[in-house]
C-alpha cells in the first residue's frame, strides 16, 4: 500500500502551522534552555520569513480559548466532528470482558 | 452480539489489525474473519527491531509472538503478501486485483508509512526504512559487512537506531535539523542526558543540520550531503516522520482529517455504516486539548483494534481520548512523560508554568540509585497538571503510566504534592520525585502570590 499523497487544504494548513509554530516554540525553549540546545536549521525563503515574523506572532496573541476553537474549526472543514463525548458523559464503555483479554493476539508484545 | 455468519474483513496486519482479528474470534467465534496484509508476516514486534540490531536481543525470532498456524487454528484466514487494491463501500467489497471479497463489516488498519524526502538521491540503494521484519533481517546481515551509518532524523526511532548501531561498533552519525533530540515531542533539558549518553556510546550527533541529498556510486548511497558538510556512509537509516497510510481509505471516499488520519468516533466507526478504522491510519482526540492527534504507539493501535472489533461484532465499547503517556531508552537514559510537554504547550500557546525537581530512584544509599528529573507542566489558574516530562535511569515508564492516568482524572499540583508513595530502599526513595516537583511548583505559586 502506498501512503496517500493527495492532501486536503486542512492537512496542508495543519502541516504548515505545525512547522512554524514549532519553530517559534523552539526559539522560546532556546532562550530558556540555551545550554541544552544547538542553533536549529531554518529555511530563509521570503514566505517563511513573513510567516515567522507576522503570522505566527499574531496567531499567538489570540487568547488560547479562542485559538483552540479556530484550530478545531480548521481541523474539520465540513464542520462535522466525530462524536468523542462518551467519556465526558460518563458513558465510557470499557472492554472489561476477560474473554477478550487478547491473550492470543500478542498481548505480551 | 454478532449475527451468525457475519463476514468481517480486516485490511492491515499490524498491531491494530491483528488485535482486531483476535478480539473478534474471542468474543464472536462464529464470525468469519479474513485479514489481508501485503507483508510476509504478522504478529511480531517491530518496535524491537533496533534492539536486535544492537544485539540487546539475540535474534529476530524472539520478536515473533504467534505463528501463522495459531491464527489458522482459531479460524482467522490470513491472506499474507496480498495487497488490497480497492475498497468499494457501496458494494461492500474489497478487491485484490480483480478478485472481490464481500464483507458485512470492514476494519481498515493500514498503519503508517515513512515520509520519503523529495531530495536528490532518495531512490538510491542503501536507504533503509525500519518497518518490515524481513527487510530488517536482510539489513542486519548487511550491517556485518559495513562500517559507517548515517541515521536521518532524531525521532524516537532514530535515537534508538543510532544508540544501538553505535553500541554494535559501527561509526554512527545522527542528523537532524532541530536544536535538540526529539524536538517534536520532548524538551531540550530532558533530552540533554540522552544526547550525552549517545555521545558516550560513540554516536556523532549533528543537530541544526539539514539533509540536502544522498550521493551515490553505482546506484548505492555513499554519502549524505548536509548543510554542514558531507558525511560518508555505507547505508542511511531513514527514521523520518510517520504519515498515516490512508490511500485506500481516501480513494474509497472515507473522510480524512487534518492530521491525514481517517476520521473515526470513539467507537472507531467511520462515517460509513459498518466500516471501522484503527491504529496509525486514524486520528483520535487528545484528552487535554480535544484537538485531533495521530501516530501514537503500538499499545494505542492494539487497544483501538480491540475496540473496533468489539463494536464491529455488535458489542458497545468506546475508546477514550488519549493523554499519551510515553517512554523510551535513548543510549542508556530513560526518558518519558505525558503529552503535552513544555515545548508543545509553547507551540500551541497554552498558558502554563513549569514545576521541576530532581529526586532519586531508590534510597540514596542503595546500590544502583539514579537521579530522576521530573518536570510538571501546570495550568496556572486551576493548578491542574497538563503535561509532564522526565529523565532518569529507572522507573520512568511506571511514572509516565501513573501520570497519564492521574492527568486523565484531572490531578492538580496539590494532589501530587501530597501524594502517597512507595518507600522501599531497593525500589523507591523516601521522597517521590513527582511529589518533589509538585512541592517546588506550589512554592513558586506561593512566592508569586505573595509578590
Amino acid at each position: 500500500m502506498e501512503t496517500g499523497r493527495k492532501q486536503s487544504f486542512a492537512e496542508r494548513l495543519r502541516m504548515a502551522a505545525e512547522k512554524y509554530l514549532r519553530e517559534a516554540a523552539e526559539e522560546e525553549m532556546i532562550k530558556r534552555y540555551g545550554d541544552a540546545c544547538t542553533r536549529p536549521f531554518r529555511s530563509n525563503g521570503v514566505v517563511s520569513v513573513i510567516i515567522r515574523r507576522l503570522a505566527v506572532p499574531l496567531f499567538l496573541r489570540i487568547p488560547w480559548s479562542l485559538r483552540r476553537q479556530m484550530i478545531l474549526r480548521a481541523s474539520y472543514p465540513s464542520g462535522r466532528r466525530p462524536d468523542w463525548s462518551s467519556w465526558q458523559k460518563g458513558l465510557s464503555l470499557k472492554a472489561s470482558d476477560q474473554s477478550e483479554s487478547g491473550q492470543n493476539s500478542g498481548a505480551q508484545a | 452480539m454478532a449475527a451468525k455468519g457475519l463476514r468481517l474483513v480486516i485490511v492491515g496486519g499490524g498491531a491494530a489489525g491483528i488485535s482486531a482479528a483476535s478480539t473478534t474470534k474471542a468474543i464472536a467465534p462464529e464470525t468469519s474473519v479474513v485479514l489481508f496484509s501485503e507483508y510476509e508476516d504478522v504478529a511480531y514486534s517491530p518496535c524491537g527491531i533496533p534492539f536486535v540490531h544492537g544485539r540487546e536481543i539475540p535474534n529476530f525470532e524472539a520478536l515473533f509472538l504467534q505463528s501463522r498456524q495459531h491464527y489458522a487454528d482459531v479460524g482467522i484466514d490470513l491472506q499474507l503478501e496480498t495487497r488490497v487494491t480497492r475498497v468499494d463501500l457501496r458494494e461492500r467489497k474489497v478487491y485484490v486485483g480483480s478478485r472481490a471479497y464481500e464483507w458485512d463489516r470492514l476494519i481498515i488498519a493500514t498503519g503508517f508509512d515513512y515520509e520519503r524526502p523529495d531530495i536528490a538521491g532518495s531512490d538510491l540503494e542503501g536507504l533503509h526504512y525500519v518497518k518490515n521484519i524481513r527487510r530488517a533481517m536482510e539489513f542486519d546481515r548487511l550491517l556485518e559487512q559495513i562500517k559507517k551509518v548515517v541515521v536521518v532524523s532524531a525521532s524516537p526511532l532514530g535515537i534508538e537506531m543510532a544508540g544501538n548501531l553505535a553500541r554494535r561498533g559501527l561509526e554512527t552519525h545522527l542528523v537532524d535539523e532541530s536544536g535538540w533530540l526529539m524536538s517534536e515531542v520532548a524538551d531540550p533539558d530532558i533530552m540533554q542526558p540522552v544526547e550525552e549518553s549517545l555521545k558516550s556510546l560513540g554516536t556523532k550527533i549533528h543537530l541544526g543540520t539539514k539533509v540536502l541529498g544522498f550521493v551515490g556510486s553505482n546506484g548505492k548511497v555513499k554519502s549524505v550531503k548536509t548543510t554542514t558538510g558531507e558525511l560518508d556512509c555505507d547505508v542511511a537509516v531513514m527514521a523520518t516522520h510517520k504519515r498515516p497510510n490512508n490511500l485506500l481509505a481516501r480513494e474509497a471516499g472515507l473522510e480524512i482529517g487534518s492530521t491525514g488520519g481517517i476520521l473515526v468516533d470513539d467507537r472507531m466507526r467511520t462515517r460509513v455504516d459498518g466500516v471501522y478504522a484503527a491504529g496509525d491510519c486514524v486520528e483520535v482526540i487528545h484528552g487535554g486539548t480535544e484537538l485531533p492527534v495521530q501516530g501514537l504507539s503500538g499499545s494505542h493501535a492494539y487497544s483501538q483494534g480491540r475496540v473496533a472489533a468489539a463494536n464491529a461484532v455488535g458489542e458497545q465499547r468506546s475508546y477514550d481520548p488519549v493523554f499519551i503517556p510515553w517512554g523510551m531508552v535513548g543510549g542508556d537514559v530513560h526518558v518519558g512523560g505525558v503529552s503535552l510537554g513544555e515545548t508543545l504547550h509553547k507551540m500551541l500557546g497554552i498558558p502554563h508554568f513549569v514545576a521541576a525537581a530532581t529526586g532519586i530512584s531508590r534510597a540514596r544509599y542503595y546500590p544502583g540509585v539514579t537521579k530522576v528529573r521530573v518536570k510538571l507542566i501546570v495550568e496556572p489558574k486551576t493548578l491542574r497538571v497538563t503535561g509532564a516530562q522526565m529523565a532518569g535511569g529507572e522507573g520512568i515508564k511506571e511514572r509516565a503510566d501513573f501520570l497519564g492516568f492521574a492527568l486523565k482524572r484531572g490531578a492538580t499540583l496539590e494532589d501530587f504534592a501530597w501524594m502517597e508513595n512507595v518507600y522501599s530502599p531497593p525500589i523507591g526513595a523516601l521522597m517521590e520525585p513527582i511529589a518533589l516537583a509538585a512541592q517546588a511548583g506550589l512554592t513558586q505559586v506561593k512566592q508569586l502570590r505573595q509578590a
